[in-house]
């Protein structure tokens, strides 16, 4: 779907990008991740013209985008900021209504549009629409911001940071409800981020790059079981074992219930990762799991999570 | 009456603390004190003579002595009985000013005058500082009653009978000309420096090669007024005396596709020699629009030097150019500060979303910008509208008319004929101006 050959980007003496090649596939979700300033904010931009590169060819959908108007390029991708660029003149529906007006769409049919993103991304419609940006929490703005990326539905998104403003807890609730609406949309993403955490949890692939070069392009599991450079090593760091227990669902790991009743459990739908946390902080061997209920239906031993991480070491 | 007056707030004060002293009523209140011991009024044998002051104790009555109670009260009492107590003092002020009048001009002549002096001045600064400690507190009471003090005062006929009223008396005719154009040079002025003002700060703010726009703008701001008059005033003479009206349009015409063919060239070259052409074109559109707008006829002769089109070294043109001029600098500045000031981030979403160069223009930094750039015009009409006054001096009009003809008779009455409106107007066309741009502002939501 997006395809990098090559792209070299320079500054006068200074090179952003040097010779990147990448391939995205169709309806995955790969992050851009590395240090400020390793170029993935200028890669990004090089796909929808908003910087051309210097030397080197870019593809979206077969197509090389300086073929392209790069006005009409843009309207057909998605494009979301880290300080999220709401136009604070307008309403929250106007913002959302922008691509669609720009595109020439009915009134009708661009407002009903905009009312059913702004549902999409959790926000009341009835409650939301006539609001302006500065009444937005953070939170809420970023919402904002992607259902404006959503509203033309375009197959293609680039998120530069999207959820770098908000506060932690936040975060993590933006990026499941995003992980969820990306697995009934499957749009191709293109995702900026430096935060290692955040990418192994939403990426199909993660591009690591340093000094304007991919250091690494592979699935995350992938990437933290073996850094092929050792700047991947470094960037990783020590916790890419305990971050790869997060890649690992729980439901594999989960043991018929015995006579032993643990008094600690956590719900079904946490990672291992979750699951060690919890058995580290309580001091037990075993911990309970739940299901929606909160009904206990089975229980997870350390010794298993110890086993899986040794396994894929292996 | 309580349950009708307004801000729940105040009236939770004035249970509380109806005997407390606020800051800027105990200074309003101050201010009256000191007022009252001072001299009110001049009785002069006539419009140039030297006066004799008298004060409020000087006339019978005891108004003197109820404003002095009123001071006391407003420096006192919290909440919104101060807005009633100031409509009560401004009242009794007024009516203390117009008994005073009549009596010192009982068994006078018809020529004898009475001019304002240092303690009504005192007492109506006291009333203005006392207006905004009101108006903190109970608003609606000081905006209502105050107007309504001052409706009743000029029903009364208060000041018929005080100097500068005296003085609009007998140029009733000529201060509505003057008066129209004044708003009308000043008007034209905004209006051309908007015209072109606006345009030339979204070139400043569009690359960092136009920064020394900003530099001759304030360069001219520094330029006084009359040097200016006299630096147009021999240049214009020549050009008009020799310059044909349709020469002139030819050389404008042909003007525009040089400055188009010399820009590709060099942005500077262009500039320079194309400036004298811009101001021509300034100096012309000046007189016709105060001519469009104000009370003097509109005058194009063709096949005739630019004179006769009313295009002079003295008069309309040179003062609406020169105004025009001034005008500028609040214009280019707040218009560059406006765009300048829209975030990298809106507009790098705006670019990211698929809007033109010229839809992100129009649709997102304008918007945002207006607000500032209405500051601007805001700033360049209260400016403009004050410096009209010396048109006069170029036989252009207005109000500074009665200023100088006060000035050069030494009749102090005739001057303030002048001043009072131009005052009054700066701050109503300020206030008119400011109301809109917080309205704007609601409107957009920021």
């Amino acid at each position: 779907m997006i395809r990098f050959e090559n792209v070299v980007k320079r500054y006068g003496d200074f090179e952003a990008l040097g010779g990147v090649s990448l391939e995205v596939a169709q309806g995955q979700l790969v992050t851009l991740l590395g240090p400020s300033g390793c170029g993935k904010t200028t890669l990004l931009r090089t796909v929808n013209r908003l910087i051309e590169p210097t030397e080197g060819t870019v593809f979206v959908g077969n197509r090389d985008v300086r073929g392209l108007d790069g006005v009409e390029l843009r309207r057909g991708m998605g494009y979301v900021i880290q300080s999220i660029g709401l136009f604070p003149h307008m309403s929250v529906l106007e913002n959302v209504m922008v691509v669609p007006r720009l595109l020439g769409w009915k009134k009708e049919k661009r407002e009903a549009r905009a009312k059913e993103m702004l549902a999409l991304v959790g926000l009341e419609p009835q409650t939301f629409a006539g609001r302006y940006p500065r009444e937005l929490s953070g939170g809420q703005a970023q919402r904002v911001g992607l259902a404006r990326a959503l509203a033309a539905d375009p197959p293609v998104l680039l998120l530069d940071e999207p959820f770098g403003a908000v506060d932690p807890p936040t975060r993590e609730r933006l990026q499941d409800e995003f992980l969820k609406l990306q697995s009934e949309l499957r749009k191709t993403v293109l995702f900026v981020t430096h935060d290692l955490e955040e990418a192994v949890k939403i990426s199909d692939r993660i591009c690591l790059m340093n000094g304007g070069r991919v250091e690494q392009y592979d699935p995350p599991e992938v990437l933290l079981r073996r850094p092929k450079t050792p700047f991947v090593q470094s960037f990783l760091g020590p916790s890419r074992t305990l971050l790869r227990l997060s890649r690992i669902p729980l439901g594999g790991l989960i043991e018929p219930l015995d006579s032993h009743r643990p008094s600690v459990s956590i719900p079904h739908s946490a990672s291992a990762r979750e699951a060690f946390s919890t058995l580290l902080a309580s001091g037990l061997r075993t911990l309970g799991v739940s299901d929606a209920t909160g009904r206990l239906v089975g229980l997870v031993r350390l010794e298993t999570l110890l086993a899986a991480v040794s396994e894929e070491e292996a | 009456m309580r349950a009708v007056s307004p801000g729940s707030r105040a009236q939770g004060e004035t249970r509380r603390t109806i005997l407390n002293p606020h800051p800027v009523a105990l200074l309003a209140a101050g201010l009256g004190l000191v007022a009252l011991g001072l001299p009110w009024l001049e009785l002069k044998a006539s419009r140039i003579a030297a006066g004799e002051a008298v004060g409020v104790w000087g006339w019978p009555g005891s108004w003197g002595l109820l404003l002095l109670g009123l001071w006391l009260l407003l420096a006192f009492v919290r909440g919104p009985w101060r807005g009633l107590l100031l409509g009560m003092a401004l009242l009794v002020w007024g009516l203390l000013v117009g008994q005073g009048t009549a009596y010192l001009l009982s068994n006078q002549l018809e020529s004898a005058r009475v001019s304002a002096a240092g303690g009504l001045w005192l007492s109506l600064l006291a009333l203005y500082v006392g207006y905004f400690a009101a108006y903190r507190e109970g608003r609606g009471w000081a905006v209502l009653s105050a107007p309504l003090a001052l409706a009743l005062l000029i029903g009364l006929g208060a000041f018929d009978q005080l100097g500068p009223v005296v003085e609009w008396r007998s140029w009733r005719e000529q201060f509505a000309t003057e008066l129209w154009r004044h708003l009308s040079l000043s008007g034209s002025a905004v209006l051309l420096a908007v015209g072109v003002g606006v345009p030339l700060g979204v070139l400043v703010a569009s690359s960092p090669r136009f920064g020394w726009v900003l530099g001759v703008m304030g360069f001219l701001q520094t330029i006084p007024s009359l040097a200016l008059f006299g630096l147009l005033l021999p240049l214009l003479a020549q050009v008009s005396q020799t310059l044909r009206l349709e020469t002139a349009l030819a050389l404008l015409v042909v003007g525009v596709f040089a400055f188009r063919l010399l820009w590709a060239v060099s942005g500077g070259l262009a500039v320079l020699l194309m400036l004298p052409l811009g101001l021509l074109a300034l100096v012309m559109a000046g007189a016709w629009l105060h001519s469009l707008l104000g009370p003097d006829p509109l005058r194009i002769a063709f096949q005739a030097p630019l004179q006769a089109s009313g295009i002079r070294g003295i008069g309309a043109a040179p003062a609406v150019l020169a105004l025009t001029l001034y005008a500028l600098l609040p214009v280019v500045l707040n218009v560059y500060t406006g765009l300048r000031g829209v975030p990298e981030a809106v507009k790098d979403a705006g670019r990211g979303m698929g809007m033109s160069p010229a839809q992100l223009f129009w649709r997102v930094e304008l918007p945002l910008a207006l607000p500032l750039m209405l500051e601007g015009i805001r700033g360049a009409a209260s400016l403009t509208i004050g410096i009209t006054t010396v048109a006069a001096l170029i036989g252009a009009g207005g109000l500074g008319f009665f200023i100088l003809r006060g000035v050069e008779g030494g009749a102090p009455d005739m001057v303030l004929l002048g001043a009072i409106p131009i005052i009054g107007l700066a701050l109503l066309v300020d206030s008119a101006l400011r109301w809109m741009g917080g309205l704007l502002r609601w409107r957009m939501g920021i």
